[in-house]
């Protein structure tokens, strides 16, 4: 009797575990979807980044910032004790 | 009858478990003939359908100034691409995408002939957002598009000489895109994945190939520098209708490179624009004869090994000399000059004089130690050496030509890396472009006395009798020499063509840069290093020395006459 019931135990332990590893194999899957979908998500992240970055040097060029001091703002270089722009 | 029952019986029994024998057997062999024998084959097949490598690009990394702003970077562009057999059997379709393209319909056609017999070609790489809308616009049934990475250089044409560039596959052809390319470039990775009947991957089962993105570069140039040295130069050079020029800055105290021009630039954005002449880092790769700007190490190798004595007086008169068949000027007969007026004077004939002092051998080591005439060890593609005649084989003239810098050649960093020795007291280093926090390591190779006489010395260079006066500055003291040197051209000097030459330190008590300026063939407004080059100097000085919030010279800033500070 100790013995059957030591069996029922085992099988209902083996299926556990199998039920166990299944689960498991499924999680990781979908785990592995939201992997693939986070690491598109950051070349595109990387992508816009790397955009918005030579926007800025782009804006941020001294070549643009000193047409528009001496084109539109009327600046001019003063070589006096400092070297600066001014109006 | 029992016992024949129970024979029959077992003959069946017998049977049975025969041919139950007979089928596991059967299904055995299989087993082996499928796992054995069509193993590799079977499991091909379904891994074909369930299993796909797919290609990890890694990113081509940055070069950023030394304050972290991009000067290179890897963007997303869109390419078009088409089955050359589709694009045949739609002659329509071709037309119109030749007309969106602005490109020529039969060059189009005749490309997709050729390449027939291929399922790919590219019909449009890397083009601009415009047209890449435009054409997923139309949906044009025979082209694709992809997304592939395009080199930028958000600063154009002012770093260009010293970036370089990087071909339309991401690899460098120059600059520090060339010399760097490895680490810039990073890994290729693939990835194995095992994707749904929709195709989308959801599990990663094996990493064949790991990838590894390039990593940035960071460069010790400074971009306000680099643009201060940029727009003066190009702005002398328009002044006085010259050839080109070459400027650089040189951070005294670390051994580093702040700014590095050539003019004219070129547009690395724009492919079609580039000039093969302009693309030369001509700083690092040309060589030219200095002129009177290797003045001051002629005066300090005197000093050295040939007890000059700096109060010593030289008769100049009657200002001229004759070398061989030539007459060695003077701009006026000085008469009587001291060491110091030798230099603020830029006087030939008493530079030649005290050249005949030193020993020829002496002379040729103590110039190869000041860095003239020899490598820099700068980590830039194509750096040239110098050219200068072996000590064994100069002539009975060869020494008193050297002494006002013709027979012999460098380029514009050697000459600045030279007055680095100078303005950093005898202590010779290596020029670096990279923004390691580790100073360069340097060597002593001349006597820090004697090299703080010729900074006194050459701070007379700029003084209102010197030749250097237009190099002077409002607000700090500063030293330097002038050089002015005719062009050899099919063996010949020229007349009327000119290197002028300025190169000096700044501020001349406690140096921080060392910048050389270099004007080639300056046509209009005048010629002499002097007139061309020391202006330059001392514009690019006040601009880069008040950015670097370096405190003015209390002696200037308090002289009479000195103009307001903000």
């Amino acid at each position: 009797m100790r013995a059957v019931s030591l069996v029922v135990v085992l099988i209902m332990l083996n299926t556990a575990t199998a039920l166990g590893v299944v689960h498991n194999q499924y999680q990781k899957r979908l785990v592995g979807i939201e992997l693939a979908r986070v690491m598109r998500d950051k070349d595109i992240l990387i992508d816009k980044w790397s955009q918005l970055l030579v926007e800025y040097a782009a804006w941020s060029a001294n070549s643009r910032i000193e047409k528009i001091a001496v084109e539109q703002l009327g600046m001019k270089y003063e070589y006096s004790n400092y070297a600066y722009l001014r109006m | 009858m029992l016992d024949g029952v129970i024979k029959r019986q077992t003959i069946w029994h017998i049977l049975i478990v025969l041919l139950m024998l007979l089928m596991a057997f059967g299904v055995s062999a299989r087993v082996v003939y499928v796992h054995v024998a069509k193993g590799e084959f079977l499991r091909n097949e379904g891994e074909r359908h369930y299993k796909r490598n797919i290609p990890q690009h890694a990113y081509r990394g940055s070069i950023v100034d030394r304050s972290g702003t991009e000067l290179a970077i890897s963007a997303p562009s869109v390419s078009v691409w088409a089955d050359p057999s589709d694009l045949l059997e739609d002659l329509d379709g071709l037309m119109k995408l030749s007309r969106l393209l602005g490109d020529d319909f039969y060059t189009l056609k005749r490309k997709a002939e050729k390449l027939s017999g291929k399922n790919f070609m590219y019909i449009r790489r890397q083009v601009g957002p415009d047209i890449a809308t435009k054409i997923k616009d139309a949906k044009f049934g025979i082209v694709s598009t992809i997304t592939e990475r395009k080199r930028l250089y958000p600063e154009g044409g002012v770093f260009s000489h010293i970036v370089g560039i990087a071909d339309i596959d991401g690899n460098g052809v120059e600059g520090v895109e060339l010399a760097f390319n490895d680490h810039l470039q990073g890994t290729d990775g693939e990835i194995s994945v095992i994707r749904d009947r929709l195709g989308r991957s959801f599990e990663v089962i094996d990493t064949p190939k790991v990838k590894i993105d390039g990593q940035n570069v960071e460069l010790s140039i400074d971009r306000n520098i680099q643009y201060i040295g940029y727009s003066e130069l190009r702005d002398a050079i328009a002044h006085h209708d010259a050839v080109s020029g070459m400027l650089v800055v040189l951070d005294v105290k670390r051994g580093k490179v702040l700014a590095m021009v050539n003019y004219p630039a070129y547009n690395p954005n724009d492919r079609g624009s580039m000039v093969a002449r302009n693309i030369r880092n001509r700083v690092v790769t040309d060589i030219f004869e200095p002129g009177s700007s290797i003045k001051p190490f002629i005066v300090a190798a005197a000093l050295e090994s040939a007890s000059l004595d700096p109060h010593e007086r030289f008769d100049v008169s009657p200002g001229y000399i004759r070398l061989a068949d030539k007459k060695i000027k003077d701009s006026r007969n000085y008469k009587e000059l001291d060491v110091a007026g030798v230099l603020s004077r830029s006087s030939n004939v008493g530079i030649i004089k005290i050249a005949q002092r030193i020993d020829d051998a002496i002379l040729a080591d103590k110039l190869r130690d000041y860095g003239l005439f020899s490598a820099s060890g700068i980590e830039l593609p194509g750096e040239a050496t110098g050219l200068v005649v072996p000590q064994p084989e100069w002539g009975s003239t060869y020494k008193s030509f050297l002494s006002f810098g013709y027979g012999a050649a460098l380029s514009a960093l050697q000459l600045a890396n030279s007055y680095m020795v100078l303005a950093n007291e005898g202590i010779r280093r290596d020029v670096s472009v990279l923004n390691n926090s580790s100073p360069v390591r340097g060597e002593r190779v001349m006597d820090a006395g004697v090299a703080r006489k010729v900074v006194d010395m050459l701070h007379g260079v700029i003084s209102p009798e010197g030749t250097g006066k237009a190099a002077d500055t409002a607000a700090y003291m500063v030293a330097g020499k002038t050089g002015t040197a005719k062009k050899l051209k099919n063996g010949i000097y020229q007349d009327h063509s000119y290197v002028a030459v300025f190169t000096g330190l700044a501020p001349v008590n406690d140096p921080q840069i060392v910048v050389a300026v270099i004007v080639d063939e300056p046509r209009k407004n005048g010629f002499y290093g002097g007139q061309v080059a020391a202006p330059v100097f001392s514009r690019v000085v006040s601009r880069v020395l008040s950015y670097l919030d370096v405190m003015p010279d209390m002696e200037k800033v308090a002289a009479p006459g000195a103009g307001t500070s903000i």
